[in-house]
């Protein structure tokens, strides 16, 4: 699958069962419908409501850009969180997924209400932690 | 047992006389039509079509079968719990060989079987894999296990190809009358006319009648075969209610097989193309699902052939098999459930996902933090970071024999006499390597060859068991 913004394979990252698509570009992640809400569960997440909401939810055609679903390349929505400030995501018109840019992922599963001490929790803010990126060789 | 397949191969052959009459008739009408001295060609003309036909889907139809599905061959060490319960089932239906095992990259659970007892195929879904315990899948390979020892693949292309042949020329009949009839007016002085004129009128009837009578044979006919594979699946397994459970499944939500179309659709285990609707008619190739479970859930006390029998007159009505064949079929008692029936389905997902990544050239790596990396053929730098703990990777790759030294030789595009490749290899487990061109080669827990041969660059790989 190509990652909607660096348009490059991205990797399949696998932790405690859960599989997620990662670009090792971007870092940027993308899941598939309805793995959001299997992550959410098993990270602790109290507000399921939120996921269905992203993932369902009334989408609006993004200002610029053209980020495209790597599943059915149809321009990506934009969806926001009913949270404040807002956390606005990508998410393809046919329900094929979400696309979290870097740091999104984690931002959505605190707001969500995630346990911070949960294992699949931390991974996921370990993803985008930025000492990942300092011993890159991009970094260096 | 036999005698069953024998009732089967009657009923079979009168279907097959059936068809070739209409077919027969249709091409005595359109010769008939043309100038009556030409109905014999036409015969002639309409077997010659149809024997065509059938020659080029017994020469290419399993093949096309599963290339126009996008089947994947798979081994023992992609899938070993597929792979033995084909074995399993193929040992217990009596094939000579095991049939070979197909994966297709689909979320809709569904399965079908192509090809003859000696030389079968047996093609999977993801869906199918991931979502259907191991007596679940056993009753749903054993259904189609079923269909290849009751020659229904080989006799469904058959028929199939026959309803094909009717369909286009009843669509030719209708032309020509047209055209004819037309043509015979203008020149209605010469004498005859009037029993022309009735003729045309019955061929016409004939042209739209004979495709809607050929589909109710196929569509009888096929319906009659599915509860009979469900009844070998029955016995095959000794356990009805695996087929009755992952049958449930199947049809438990609407999903629509991307791949399938109306003529393959009467291939597959459930409909494909229905998606769990209840719609079932006198045209439809599959009996209705429910109707199928309940007639396996109802079977009581044993799991042979009487015993599906009994329960498909409960709940049908009617016989299925027939007395004389089911005189001397032994009684197969039932089994208990089997111990792993409630394997993790996460577990089952990742097994399904893996054989599928792996096909499509991902290098595996496994980092010390527990987190495992499926690397994308594209990507092109020799190492990686993991993103959880940042620990550095090499991508496995082949190296040159000598060393760096020869490095700027791999590089090289057309390296196939360059210096030879070699791979230190963790014996015991799947293992991605990279040539040096850049394919990714997946080495099986099972391989144990010293080479290795790129399917891109014809390079050999010389494998070190380290």
């Amino acid at each position: 699958m190509l990652c909607p913004v660096c348009k490059v394979d991205m990797f399949v990252l696998e932790f405690e069962q859960v599989e997620i698509d990662f670009c090792y570009e971007c870092r940027g992640v993308w899941l598939d419908s309805g793995e959001l809400e299997m992550i959410g569960e098993r990270a602790g997440a109290v507000r399921q409501d939120l996921f269905r909401a992203l993932e369902t939810g009334a989408g609006r055609p993004p200002k610029e850009g053209a980020r495209r679903c790597p599943v059915c390349r149809r321009r990506l929505l934009e969806v926001r969180t009913d949270t404040d400030p807002p956390i606005v995501l990508d998410r393809c018109p046919r329900e094929h997924g979400l696309w979290f840019d870097h740091g999104e992922l984690p931002a959505v599963a605190a707001a969500a209400g995630a346990d911070h001490e949960n294992v699949l929790a931390r991974f996921l803010d370990g993803l985008t932690a930025d000492d990942a990126n300092a011993s890159s060789p991009e970094a260096q | 047992m036999w005698d069953q397949i024998q009732a089967n191969r009657r009923r079979s052959i009168i279907l097959v006389i059936l068809m070739a009459a209409i077919l027969a008739a249709l091409g005595y009408g359109i010769g008939y039509v043309v100038d009556p001295v030409y109905a014999p060609i036409g015969v002639t003309a309409a077997v010659a079509l149809w024997v065509l036909l059938w020659v080029i889907a017994a020469a290419g139809g399993s093949g096309l079968m599963l290339s126009s599905s996008g089947a994947r061959k798979i081994t023992h060490d992609d899938s070993p719990r597929l792979d033995n319960v084909v074995e399993e089932m193929s040992i217990a239906a009596g094939l000579p060989t095991k049939p070979t095992v197909y994966l297709i990259d689909s979320d809709a659970p569904n399965a079908f079987a192509v090809g003859k007892p000696d030389k079968a195929a047996v093609a999977v879904t993801t869906g199918l894999l991931m979502r259907l315990n191991r007596d679940e899948l056993q009753g749903v390979v054993a259904h189609e296990i079923g269909h290849i020892a009751n020659q229904d693949t080989r006799f469904m292309v058959l028929a199939g190809v026959m309803l094909g042949a009717i369909v286009v020329l009843a669509d030719v009949l209708w032309r020509v009358a047209f055209v004819a009839g037309r043509g015979r007016r203008r020149s209605s002085s010469r004498g005859g006319g009037q029993a022309m004129a009735y003729f045309m009128l019955v061929a016409v009837a004939f042209a739209v009648l004979a495709p809607i009578l050929a589909r109710l044979l196929y569509c009888a006919c096929s319906r009659k075969r599915e509860y009979l594979a469900d009844a070998n699946a029955a016995v095959f397994t000794r356990y009805p209610a695996g087929l009755a459970s992952a049958l449930e499944k199947i049809s438990g939500k609407t999903w629509k097989l991307q791949s399938a179309n109306r003529v393959t659709a009467p291939m597959y285990i459930v409909n494909p193309l229905q998606g769990g609707r209840a719609a079932v008619g006198l045209f439809s190739t599959h009996p209705p699902t429910e109707k199928r479970v309940r007639v396996l859930r109802s079977m009581a006390g044993g799991a042979g052939y009487a015993d599906y029998e009994a329960a498909y007159a409960r709940t049908a009505g009617g016989g299925l098999i027939g007395r004389r064949a089911l005189h001397d079929s032994a009684p197969v008692p039932m089994r208990q459930a089997s111990a792993d029936a409630d394997q993790d389905p996460l577990a089952r997902t990742r097994e399904a996902v893996d054989i599928l990544h792996r096909h499509a050239g991902f290098a595996f790596l496994n980092c010390a933090c527990g987190l495992r990396i499926k690397v994308p053929s594209s990507f092109r730098q020799t190492q990686l970071f993991c993103p959880r703990c940042s620990r550095r990777h090499a991508v496995p790759e082949a190296r040159p024999a000598s060393g760096a030294a020869s490095q700027k030789a791999a590089e090289t595009p057309d390296a196939s006499d360059a210096e030879p490749l070699v791979f230190q290899r963790k014996p015991g487990q799947w293992q991605s390597v990279r040539c040096a061109c850049g394919r990714t080669i997946q080495v099986s827990p099972s391989f144990s060859a010293p080479h290795i041969r790129c399917r891109n660059c014809r390079r050999q790989i010389r494998i070190e068991q380290g």
